[in-house]
């Protein structure tokens, strides 16, 4: 019985781990791969018809400066500017 | 985010810095996933205006959209282990440079296929290059959330994962990958290529392999090798966990050197920013999908000095002052970056006189020398090494002895291996044999390795599934390693793995 958990412990262990990995790869080019698992050993291209969707945080670096130095250029630019950030 | 995109139907494609890419396949129907993607923008956008960051209320997302077609190019020929780039112009043109926050950004040629078949009630303002779409007027598609990876495909992807990022996900627990560290950030672009179809692969795998090797050969960690708003870019770091050393600063510049070598075999130039500071290093994202990466002053000074880094390098202050042992540099104006004190940049001039230097005879440091002489002169007297230790505080030229110690085991033509270990991981069993497997296996041993290692010793064969561990295998328990726990089965799995060592080993030995 004890060996049997210590197995499911191990096996609960490694599929953990595995899907760490997993979710390191986009899930896009996960499901490229497991379309082509016997091309994966050599280059290969594959056409990807898609609406690119892009988001960018506006002023995130001069949030970040400013909460890490309340001093520094950040927080200055961060207080006179309106446009970074606002309350609407 | 993650989740508010993948449950409208998107799939995350990457981090870039404060962005966030993400496409919606769209095959014969562009129109409802447009849609679909807008919906999701408008909704992070009201989401973010509540989030709080810095003590200040209402963080702004801006959101573009526009149509591929894009490329997943699959790299694997030259490559120690393989690269996928997500190509396509559109990741390059997508950011939204309107600085306006409220409402999707739409370019022109979506624009002319979604304008009419968005209902009356929608909110849109026309725009230089597209439309901005501030409400959807009611409209809801249902999305079908993308299949998430299933557990018994999550092996098969995991070993695409880049293998020094493998080993840094065994190596620690993750929360504890998320830390300061003091590191050099090298980020360069490269101008002048496109991708147009497999046609273009060869070009692009030469550049994947020869940065990798640029990197890897100088002891850093690649972090993106990737299409962005700025292009097609590397970007690397030394300094993060089993990638730092006495001499971050030096080993980046050389790596950056080399890059610009693998560019020109290309065809390319490559822009190249190195800079060094304390960086923030951890998984960014949840879920679905998570990437290793760092953040920081650092980072988005490395990005701004390749910009105006045509076929050069361009460094900080404190890579100048790190490096200058090695390095030589002139001074190219003062760097203005937004968020950031103004500070100087300078270019690197060349790094021969530098090199000489360090390649030179150590001084002082006699009885050390010396004791270290001896451990290199034993084996061929016939005497067992032993093992030594060089302890010391920090700056003390610990990684100087080291390197004396290298030299000496290479000019006795003795084979040597390296491994790192610190405190971290200590909690994943056998992390330094791991290194010390992959080090002198030729690639990852499989089962059928092993038996034959070592199947032909009943007594070590019947331990083969305590290596599980350590090659990235999976032997299933015999009756007698499945009775093993504890002490016994670590005394054990020391046995087996010393076993393994002495075979793999052997051949190479020459004394």
């Amino acid at each position: 019985m004890g060996a049997a958990a210590g197995s499911d412990c191990n096996a609960s262990i490694k599929s953990d781990q595995s899907n760490i990995h997993a979710s390191m790869i986009s899930p896009l080019v996960a499901g490229v791969i497991l379309a082509n698992i016997p091309r994966t050993a050599e280059d290969f291209a594959v056409p990807m018809p898609a609406i690119v969707f892009c988001a960018n945080f506006a002023g995130l670096s001069v949030a970040g400066a400013a909460l890490a130095d309340p001093k520094s250029a950040g927080r200055k630019n961060c207080e006179a500017s309106s446009i970074l950030f606002s309350t609407v | 985010m993650i989740k508010a995109i993948q449950a409208a139907g998107g799939q995350i494609l990457q981090f870039s810095g404060d962005a966030v890419t993400a496409a919606w396949p769209c095959g014969k129907d562009p129109v409802s996933q447009t849609i679909r993607a807008i919906t999701a923008g408008l909704a992070l956008q009201d989401a973010c205006r509540s989030m709080t960051v810095a003590g200040i209320v209402g963080l702004n997302l801006r959101v573009s959209l526009t149509e591929g077609p894009d490329w997943i190019a699959h790299l694997a020929s030259e490559a120690s282990s393989p690269t996928t780039v997500i190509w396509g112009k559109v990741l390059s043109r997508s950011a939204d440079r309107s600085g306006v926050s409220q409402g999707v950004f739409l370019d022109g040629p979506l624009r002319g296929k979604v304008a009419g078949v968005l209902s009356p009630q929608a909110w849109i303002a026309a725009e230089a290059g597209g439309i901005r779409v501030l409400s959807i007027g009611g409209i809801t598609l249902a999305a079908a959330p993308a299949p998430p990876v299933r557990p018994d495909q999550a092996p098969i992807i995991a070993r695409f994962v880049p293998e020094h990022l493998g080993d840094l996900l065994d190596g620690t627990l993750t929360d504890w990958l998320a830390e300061f560290r003091s590191s050099h950030i090298l980020f360069a672009r490269f101008q002048g290529f496109g991708f147009q179809g497999e046609g273009d692969l060869p070009g692009l795998a030469v550049l994947a392999a020869g940065t990798e090797r640029a990197v890897a050969a100088n002891g850093g960690l690649r972090l993106k090798f990737a299409i962005d708003d700025k292009g097609l870019i590397l970007m690397a770091a030394w300094g993060l966990q089993s990638r730092s050393f006495g001499d971050n600063a030096e080993r980046s510049l050389a790596a950056a050197a080399q890059v610009h070598q693998a560019a020109q075999i290309a065809g390319l130039t490559a822009y190249i920013g190195v800079t060094g500071g304390k960086v923030f290093a951890g998984l960014a994202g949840s879920g679905g999908y998570m990437e290793y990466t760092v953040f920081g002053d650092a980072v988005n000074r490395a990005a701004a000095l390749s910009s105006g880094a045509a076929g050069q390098t361009r460094v900080d202050g404190q890579t100048k002052r790190d490096g200058a042992r090695r390095f030589q540099f002139v001074e190219a104006g003062v760097a203005t970056l937004k968020g950031q004190d103004a500070s100087a940049q300078y270019i690197v001039a060349g790094e021969a006189l530098g090199q000489a230097a360090q390649n030179g005879e150590m001084v002082g440091r006699d009885k050390e020398r010396a004791s270290l002489n001896d451990l290199v002169a034993r084996p061929r007297q016939g005497i067992a090494p032993g093992v030594l230790h060089v302890v010391g505080e920090a700056g003390l030229g610990k990684s100087r002895l080291a390197g004396h110690l290298q030299s000496r085991l290479d000019r006795a033509a003795i084979p040597t291996l390296r491994l790192n270990a610190d405190a971290l991981r200590r909690t994943t069993g056998f992390y330094p044999w791991r290194q010390l497997v992959a080090a002198v296996a030729a690639a990852d041993i499989q089962t059928d390795g092993l038996q034959a290692l070592l199947g032909h010793d009943p007594a070590l064969s019947e331990l083969l599934p305590l290596l599980s561990p350590v090659p990235r295998t999976e032997v299933p328990d015999t009756i007698v390693t499945a009775s093993l726990f504890g002490g016994g089965r670590a005394e054990k799995t020391q046995t087996v793995i010393i076993a393994l060592l002495e075979r793999l080993i052997a051949p190479r030995l020459r004394f």
